[in-house]
C-alpha cells in the first residue's frame, strides 16, 4: 500500500476502517449462528435436552482464562508499541501467539471429552454446539496466522504507518475472537 | 513511494486475468455476468415452453438437453430448471451486472479516485465469485442432477431427505462462495467510498448511483453473513448429519426446525432484493436527471429515502412468512413496517417523477431503459402492497401473482437499470457508442414483453394459478387460464428474442462501433473528467469537486453557451479549491492505490 503525497498517518486508519466492516461481517455471521441457537433451545422443554451427556465445564472456564489473558497481554503490548515499546511489544506477541495456541489445546481436549461422553453430531444440542466451537476455532486458526504474520517485522527499527495498520487491524480480529467466545462460553455452558 | 514506482506494464496475466485495476474487474464481472444472463434466461424459456404445452418435446434442442424423456422437460428437471434460474439470475446475473461491474467501474470514477483502497482484495471478490460459478454450473452437471428446491431452498426438501444428490450440496457451497466474493467487495466499496472522495466532495456531492452502490455494499456486508450461516448449517446437515433443520418421523434424536431456516434465509432475504435494486434505483435517479436536463428533483431527500428503505430493510423480514404459523402479533407487526417502508419509496419515487417533469427530455437509449425502470417498478411496487397486507397475502402466497410481483420490482427493474446503465456507460467503457437503433429496437420489445409477460402473471396469480405446478392442465379449475399461459409464453419467447438485438449491438460496437467523443452525453460527473481511453491511475490530477452531480440549465451559468455544468469546473464566484475543501472537510486524497 503506498500514499500519494498524503499524510502518512491516513492510510492506517483506511486500512483499520476496511477492517472493522470486514469485522461487522464477521459478528453478523456468529450472531446468525447464535439465533439458531437461541431459537433451536427456546422451542425444547429442557436444555440441553433430556439424556445429554455433561459438559466438562471446568475445561471450558480454564480455555476462557487463557483466552482472556491472551487480549489482555496483546492489547498490553499495543499500548507499549504506541510509545515506541518494540520489544515489549514483541514478547507479547509471542505471548499472545503461545496463549492461543493453549486454547485450541484445550478445545481439542473438549472436543475429546465431550465425543467420550458420546455428545455426537446428530443430536441437535451436540449439532450447535460443534458448529459454534469449530467455526470459532477455524477462526482462531485464522487469528493466529495473522499474529504470526506480524512476528517477522516485529523486531524491526522502522515501524512505519503501514506495519502499525497491520497490528491495529490484527488485534481487532483477535479481541473481536474473544468476545465472540466469551458469548459463546456463557451460551453454551452459563444460561 | 512515488505512484510511478508502480507504473511498471504488468504482463498479459496480469492484465487480463489475475488483474487488480478496477476498470478490469468490473469488465471481468461484466462477462460473468452476461453469462449468468443468457444461462438464466434461456432456462426461464424452457419452463415457458413446458407450461404452454406440458408434455411436448422442446422444439430444436429437446433432444439434445433432454435425451431420455425424448425431448420433454420431466418433472425434476422443471423443478430445477426454475430453482437455477432463480439463483442464476439473482446471484451470477444481477449481482454481477449491477454490483460487480457497475460497482467496479463506477464508485472509483465517480468519486474522483485513482482504485478501489483495496485493489488485491478486489481481484480476489472476483476470482471467489468465478469459483463459485464453477460450483453452481458444475452442480446441474452431476448425477441426481442439480438443485431443485427453488432459489430459497427451504428444507426438509433441500435436506438429503428431499434431494440426496451432489447437485444440492455444490449449489449449498457455490452460495457460500458468492456471498464471501459480495462481502469481500463490499468492505471495499464501503471503506473507498468513505475514505477516498475526491477533495471537495462531500456525502451530498455524490451522484445517486454512488449513493445506490453504497447502501447495497453496506447491506451485502451485514445481512449476507447470515445466510453464509444458514448454508453451514445446511451443509452440516447434508454432509456430516445433523438435524438442525429437520423435524418429524427423519429425526434421530433431539428436534430441529425447518422454519429456523425461513428466518435466516429471510433475515437475508429481504435486505437482498433490495441489495438487488438499490444500484438500479441510484442509476435511474441519476440518468432521468441528465437526460431531461434539470438537477434531479430533491436530490438530499432521494439519498435519505434510499437510506431510510436501507434501514428498514432489515426489520421486515417476516412478511414472507406470513403463512408459516407465526405468531399474530408478529405478524402484524412485520405487516405494519413493510407498509412503512413504502413510504420512503414512493417519496423517491415521486422525485422521479419530479425531476422529469417539464425537462427538456432527451430520448436517448439509456434514458428509455430509465423510463422503463420507473414504470415497472412503479408496477411493481403497488403490487407489493397486497403481498405486504397479511389478509390478501394469505390468498396470494405462492400464487404466480408473488412471481409478477417480484420480478416487476427487483427482475425487470433490475435488467432495465443495467441495460440504462450499459447503455449510458459503453462509451467510457469501451471508448465506442452503442447503436442507438438498435437500443431503441432492444428496448422497445423488451418493455412490450416484460409488460405482458408479468401483468399476465399477476392476473393468473390472482386467478389463483399456483407457482410451483408442473403440468396447470391436469387441474380443472386452472384449465380456462390456458389461452393466458399461452400468451405469456409467446411473450417471453418474443422478450429472448429482442435479446438478441443487443447481443448483436454489444459485439459490433465494442470491436467496431463509432468512436465515442470525450462526453457524449454532456454530463458534469467525474467519470467524464478523464480520457479516453481511461489512463492507468484513472485521473491525471485528482479533480477538485465544486458542486453537485446535476449542475443542468442553471440561470446562473446561461453565460456559459451550454446546459450544464462540471462537477470539477470551477467558475467565477466559486470558492479556492482550497476554502471548498475547508467548507467541505473533504481533504485531498488519503490513500491512492495505484
Ligand atoms: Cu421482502
Amino acid at each position: 500500500m503506498t500514499s500519494n503525497g498524503s499524510p502518512a498517518g491516513e492510510d492506517r486508519w483506511t486500512s483499520y476502517l476496511g477492517m472493522v466492516v470486514a469485522v461487522a461481517s464477521w459478528g453478523m455471521l456468529f450472531a446468525a449462528l447464535l439465533l439458531s441457537y437461541v431459537l433451536l433451545r427456546v422451542q425444547q422443554p429442557v436444555w440441553p435436552p433430556l439424556g445429554s451427556p455433561p459438559l466438562p465445564l471446568g475445561l471450558a472456564v480454564a480455555n476462557t482464562a487463557v483466552l482472556l489473558l491472551s487480549s489482555v497481554v496483546l492489547s498490553w503490548g499495543g499500548r507499549k508499541l504506541g510509545r515506541g515499546g518494540r520489544e515489549e511489544f514483541h514478547v507479547a506477541l509471542q505471548w499472545t501467539i503461545a496463549l492461543g495456541i493453549v486454547f485450541l489445546g484445550l478445545q481439542l481436549r473438549l472436543w475429546q471429552a465431550t465425543h467420550a461422553n458420546g455428545l455426537g453430531l446428530t443430536h441437535i444440542f451436540g449439532g450447535m454446539f460443534y458448529v459454534l466451537t469449530w467455526a470459532h476455532a477455524a477462526h482462531i486458526v485464522a487469528g493466529l496466522g495473522a499474529l504470526l504474520w506480524l512476528v517477522p517485522g516485529s523486531r524491526q527499527r522502522t515501524y512505519g504507518p503501514e506495519r502499525r495498520a497491520r497490528v491495529m487491524m490484527v488485534s481487532l480480529f483477535w479481541h473481536f475472537l474473544d468476545v465472540v467466545w466469551v458469548v459463546m462460553f456463557v451460551a453454551i455452558f452459563v444460561v | 513511494m512515488s505512484a510511478d514506482a508502480h507504473h511498471h506494464e504488468p504482463g498479459f496475466v496480469g492484465k487480463y486475468i489475475f488483474s487488480m485495476d478496477h476498470k478490469m474487474i468490473a469488465k471481468q464481472f461484466l462477462w460473468l455476468g452476461l453469462v449468468g444472463l443468457a444461462v438464466g434466461g434461456l432456462m426461464a424459456m424452457l419452463m415457458r415452453w413446458n407450461l404452454a404445452n406440458p408434455g411436448e418435446a422442446v422444439p430444436l434442442v429437446g433432444n439434445m438437453l433432454f435425451p431420455d424423456s425424448g425431448g420433454v422437460i420431466p418433472p425434476d428437471a422443471y423443478a430445477s430448471l426454475f430453482t437455477m434460474h432463480g439463483t442464476i439470475m439473482i446471484f451470477f446475473a444481477i449481482t454481477p451486472l449491477l454490483i460487480g461491474c457497475f460497482g467496479n467501474f463506477c464508485i472509483p470514477l465517480m468519486i474522483g479516485a485513482r482504485d478501489m483502497v483495496f485493489p488485491l482484495l478486489n481481484m480476489l471478490s472476483f476470482w471467489t465469485a468465478a469459483l463459485a460459478s464453477v460450483f453452481m454450473f458444475g452442480s446441474i452437471f452431476v448425477p441426481l442432477g442439480g438443485a431443485a428446491s427453488g432459489w430459497t431452498a427451504y428444507p426438509t426438501l433441500s435436506t438429503n431427505v428431499g434431494l440426496p444428490g451432489l447437485g444440492m450440496t455444490m449449489w449449498v457451497v457455490a452460495i457460500f462462495l458468492i456471498g464471501t466474493s459480495s462481502i469481500m467487495g463490499a468492505v471495499n466499496y464501503i471503506t473507498t467510498v468513505i475514505r477516498l472522495r475526491a477533495p471537495g466532495m462531500g456525502y451530498f456531492d455524490m451522484p445517486l448511483t454512488v449513493w445506490g452502490l453504497w447502501l447495497t455494499a453496506i447491506l451485502n456486508a451485514l445481512f449476507v453473513p447470515v445466510i453464509a450461516a444458514a448454508m453451514v448449517l445446511l451443509f452440516f446437515d447434508r454432509v456430516f448429519g445433523t438435524q438442525f433443520f429437520a423435524a418429524g418421523s427423519a429425526v434421530v434424536d433431539g428436534t430441529g426446525d425447518p422454519i429456523l431456516y425461513q428466518h435466516l434465509f429471510w433475515i437475508f432475504g429481504h435486505p437482498e432484493v433490495y441489495i438487488l435494486i438499490l444500484p438500479a434505483w441510484g442509476v435511474v435517479s441519476d440518468l432521468l436527471s441528465f437526460f431531461s436536463r434539470k438537477p434531479a428533483y430533491g436530490y438530499k431527500i432521494t439519498a435519505l429515502g434510499m437510506t431510510a428503505v436501507t434501514v428498514l430493510s432489515a426489520v421486515v423480514y417476516g412478511h414472507h412468512m406470513f403463512s408459516t404459523g407465526l405468531s399474530p402479533l408478529l405478524g402484524q407487526s412485520f405487516m405494519v413496517l413493510t407498509m412503512i417502508i413504502s413510504v420512503p419509496a414512493e417519496i423517491f419515487f415521486l422525485n422521479w417523477l419530479h425531476t422529469i417533469w417539464k425537462g427538456r427530455i432527451r430520448m436517448a437509449t439509456p434514458m428509455l431503459f430509465s423510463l422503463g425502470v420507473v414504470f415497472v417498478f412503479g408496477l411493481g411496487g403497488l403490487t407489493g402492497l397486497y403481498l405486504a397486507s397479511i389478509s390478501t397475502d394469505l390468498y396470494l402466497h405462492d400464487t404466480y401473482f408473488v412471481v409478477g410481483h417480484f420480478h416487476l420490482t427487483m427482475a425487470a427493474a433490475a435488467f432495465l437499470g443495467f441495460f440504462a446503465g450499459l447503455y449510458y456507460w459503453f462509451p467510457k467503457f469501451t471508448g465506442r457508442m452503442l447503436n442507438e437503433n438498435l437500443g431503441k429496437i432492444h428496448f422497445a420489445g423488451s418493455i412490450i414483453t416484460i409488460t405482458i409477460v408479468f401483468c399476465g402473471m399477476l392476473l393468473q396469480g390472482w386467478a389463483g394459478m399456483h407457482r410451483r405446478i408442473y403440468d396447470h392442465s391436469v387441474y380443472t379449475y386452472l384449465q380456462h387460464l390456458a389461452p393466458m399461459t399461452n400468451i405469456i409464453t409467446h411473450s417471453a419467447l418474443t422478450l429472448g428474442f429482442f435479446q438478441l438485438f443487443f447481443v448483436v449491438n454489444f459485439f459490433r460496437s465494442w470491436f467496431a462501433g463509432e468512436k465515442a467523443p470525450e462526453n457524449p452525453w454532456q454530463v458534469g460527473t467525474l467519470e467524464w473528467a478523464t480520457s479516453n481511453p481511461i489512463p492507468h491511475g484513472n485521473f491525471e490530477h485528482i479533480p477538485v469537486v465544486f458542486r453537485g452531480p446535476h449542475e443542468f440549465n442553471n440561470p446562473d451559468y446561461a453565460h456559459l453557451g451550454r446546459d450544464w455544468v462540471a462537477q470539477w469546473e470551477q467558475l467565477p464566484g466559486d470558492p479556492s479549491p482550497e476554502e471548498r475543501i475547508a467548507s467541505t472537510h473533504v481533504p485531498a486524497p488519503q490513500a491512492a492505490h495505484s
